[in-house]
């Protein structure tokens, strides 16, 4: 868990503290997974997008102009910004967007990105770097024996 | 390797092959291995599949795919519409390998399924009896499984779902593959079971033109291929024959290169588009189309996937992407299923990132009001992808006359050849196939133990097929029974686009057969044997 927010939100470039905070909200609520492991990844691929609008000024355009109108109809609906409201009414905000160019691009790119971070496969139980040398003659051919430890198949257990 | 043939731009080559893929690749493999002389004309670059080649979805997609604008039209085209790899080797670089060959009543589509409202069958010129020996020669060529080399071992993918289609009393058996699943062959490695398929195999266990035929033919001495040229235009002379053609190359620059005969094997939408940006005053709806079948009855089969979250871990990615099938439901019984045609399953499995796009596509990549997903719905199966087992089937597409690929009247591409629209609207007899495919699944998934079944929409199209269809008659198709065009007499076309009908088999078998048909009637008319 990285806990100094603040200086997450102080190494974005091209969005301003209050609008990092803003971004990595909306991208929590699309990516709510629960293990702690995966809040740096969350963070790292907001990071990416960030880097991405410094030079993207249409995609930045288009960011900005869907996280404002997802905080105003917070505020309008609650009173109170995204970051500051409760989950069901973050995700209830974004349903409000859902069928929106913004809401359609940043699902995209935030999944595009964040699963395919070797922490995101190791932590939801995908072995992939453990295996560069394939599954041959580690058990392609057959089902997990149920009860038993994974870690000869796959390198990793779990679900998620 | 011999070292590379270079042939003088204004001196008449042999034959000049445009695209190296399925159907380009084994053309000029064949004629040069037969000491024709070939330019190979390849839009795309040259990949090297042990350096350039990484298990890595994202760095794979976004080297490999074709990002070649396509403007969509039609009730089914989505925004990324087709996937396919501008490249040597074409999309052959990413297949699957899955290797069948076409069924005897599928050639036969318009007297087996007789007049469907809407649908332009027809009967494909030869008859299976005929394909069936360079069926043979394609799958030596790609050392298919359960016809040259063992079958497979499955993946636990299979192991997951065996159950369930034992119940029911469906055969899940290996499917036919192009894949080393045994030991090295004909020069490629063996598989090491990694999955990543459809990243491109960096060892060559599986088949492509990349890994066999190019090599092959550049061996020989003979061919003389050329990355990063775009063909613009087919030349003809005074009589009406084929006698250049003008390229493009990365820079800009343009060249015209002089040839005996022309293939095009560009696929069905850079086919289709290539000819009808040929048109001249005489042949002012584009080359080869006076028939004014160019560019029309673009098919790309029914397909659908499922996902089912079964109780236990699958890890279905091990091993290769797409090795189980069920046949059981390909065979045209229209009075029990309420539609033409058939279909089949094939197991397969997806990278965490692809799955997290692909289980549910938002509009960026399909139709219109398209909702990708988030929040919980994403992370409930993203959390559970150990315990994902998938089923993917593909059936026979219902040939319209009014799908298909026509040139953009403003927009043009970087070397100002103009932008291919793509119409697509679905048939009625695809949509009753389409929920009975998802039924079955959902039925073989719950008789294995399915915890929940997830429905995915199809993915953009990968198997593209029609819009220079073959015949006899050439008032009502583009090219005979070789790939010859009816009004171009040393014009060729080699690719998926001449498939008449799009049959419920993967295709590259099929594409791969013809292509080397057609090199051998190359080569008897250049020896003088044939008109
Ligand atoms: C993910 C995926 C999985 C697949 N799995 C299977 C499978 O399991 N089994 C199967 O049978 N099929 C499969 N396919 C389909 C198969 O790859 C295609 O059917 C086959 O490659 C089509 O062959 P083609 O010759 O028609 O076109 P392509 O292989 O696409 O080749 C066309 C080539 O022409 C080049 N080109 C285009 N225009 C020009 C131009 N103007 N000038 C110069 N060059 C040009 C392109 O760059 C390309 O290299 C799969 C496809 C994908 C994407
Ligand atoms: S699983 Fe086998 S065929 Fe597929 S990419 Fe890996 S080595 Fe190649």
């Amino acid at each position: 868990m990285v806990n100094d927010r603040e200086s997450i939100f102080l190494t974005f470039q091209a969005l301003r503290p209050d609008e990092a905070e803003l971004f990595l909200g909306v991208i929590e609520t699309v990516l709510p997974h629960a293990q702690p492991q995966l809040d740096l990844p969350r963070i790292a691929t907001a990071l990416v997008i960030d880097a991405q609008m410094v030079a993207g000024l249409d995609l930045r355009a288009l960011v900005l102009d869907g996280l404002r109108e997802v905080d105003q109809s917070c505020r309008r609906a609650h009173g109170a910004g995204f970051t500051s409201v409760p989950p069901e009414q973050r995700v209830e905000a974004l349903r409000a967007v859902e069928d929106t160019p913004f809401f359609q691009t940043l699902i995209h790119i935030v999944k595009a990105d964040f699963y395919n971070r070797h922490i995101v496969w190791r932590v939801l139980g995908y072995p992939d770097l453990d295996r560069e040398d394939g599954y041959l003659d580690h058990g392609f051919d057959r089902l997990p024996l149920v009860g038993a430890g994974t870690a000869e198949m796959t390198g990793e257990a779990s679900r998620g | 390797m011999a070292s590379r043939k270079e042939y003088k731009l204004n001196e008449p080559v042999d034959v000049l092959v445009i695209g190296t893929g399925a159907g380009g690749g084994n053309v000029i493999r064949e004629l040069c291995l037969n000491g024709v002389e070939v330019v190979a004309l390849e839009a795309g670059p040259r990949f090297d599949p042990e350096r350039d080649f990484v298990n890595d979805e994202l760095t794979m997609f976004n080297k490999l795919s074709s990002t070649d604008a396509i403007i969509p039209a039609g009730d089914s085209v989505g925004a990324f519409p087709v996937w396919t790899v501008k490249g040597v080797g074409g999309s052959t670089v990413h297949w699957t390998g899955n290797s069948l060959r076409a069924r005897e009543h599928e050639l036969r589509a318009r007297s087996v399924y007789g007049d469907i409202d809407g649908a332009s069958l027809t009967d494909w010129p030869l008859t299976l009896e005929e394909l069936n020996p360079y069926y043979e020669q394609a799958e030596r060529y790609f050392g298919v499984t359960g016809r040259v080399q063992p079958l497979q071992r499955t993946n636990a993918n299979v192991a997951a779902i065996k159950p369930g289609a034992d119940k029911l009393g469906l055969n899940l058996r290996a499917t036919p593959i192009g894949v080393n699943a045994h030991g090295p062959y004909d020069g490629r490695a063996q598989c090491t079971q990694r999955g990543h398929c459809m990243q491109g195999c960096s060892n060559g266990a599986m088949w492509s033109t990349l890994t066999e035929a190019i090599p092959k033919a550049e061996k020989t001495g003979w061919l003389d291929l050329r990355t990063g040229c775009q063909a613009l235009t087919i030349n003809l002379d005074a009589s009406g024959r084929a006698k250049s053609v003008t390229y493009a190359r990365a820079d800009g620059t343009t060249e015209e290169q002089a040839a005996k005969m022309v293939v095009v094997a560009g696929n069905s939408i850079n086919t289709p588009r290539l000819l009808l940006n040929s048109a001249t005053s005489t042949a002012p709806d584009g080359l080869a189309n006076s028939s004014g079948q160019v560019g029309r009855n673009f098919m790309c089969h029914v397909t659908g996937t499922s996902f089912a979250l079964m109780p236990h871990e699958v890890h279905a990615y091990k091993g290769i992407t797409t090795t189980g099938m069920i046949d059981d439901f390909s065979g045209n019984a229209p009075d029990q299923v309420g539609y033409v045609g058939g279909f089949n399953f094939v197991t397969v499995s997806m990278g965490m990132a692809t799955l997290s796009i692909f289980a549910q596509p938002g509009s960026l990549i399909s139709k219109p009001g398209s909702r990708g997903n988030w929040g919980t719905d994403l992370v409930h199966l993203m959390d559970n992808y150990t315990h994902l087992a998938g089923l993917h089937f593909v059936g026979e597409d219902m040939p319209n006359p009014n799908n298909g690929v026509t040139l953009h009247p403003t927009t043009k591409d970087a070397f100002g050849m103009p932008v291919a629209v793509l119409e697509y609207n679905d048939h009625p007899n695809n949509a009753s196939m389409r929920r009975r495919g998802w039924a079955k699944a959902t039925e073989i998934f719950e008789a294995a133990g399915a915890e929940e079944v997830i429905e995915v929409p199809p993915f953009p199209d990968t198997h593209l097929l029609g819009t220079c269809r073959m015949g006899d008659d050439p008032a009502t198709s583009v090219v005979d029974g070789y790939g010859r065009a009816h009004d171009v007499e040393n014009l060729f076309i080699a690719d998926g686009s001449v498939f008449p009908t799009s049959t419920a088999e993967n295709p590259s078998l099929t594409i791969s057969a013809l292509a080397i048909r057609q090199a051998q009637h190359i080569m008897s008319i250049m020896a003088g044997e044939e008109d």
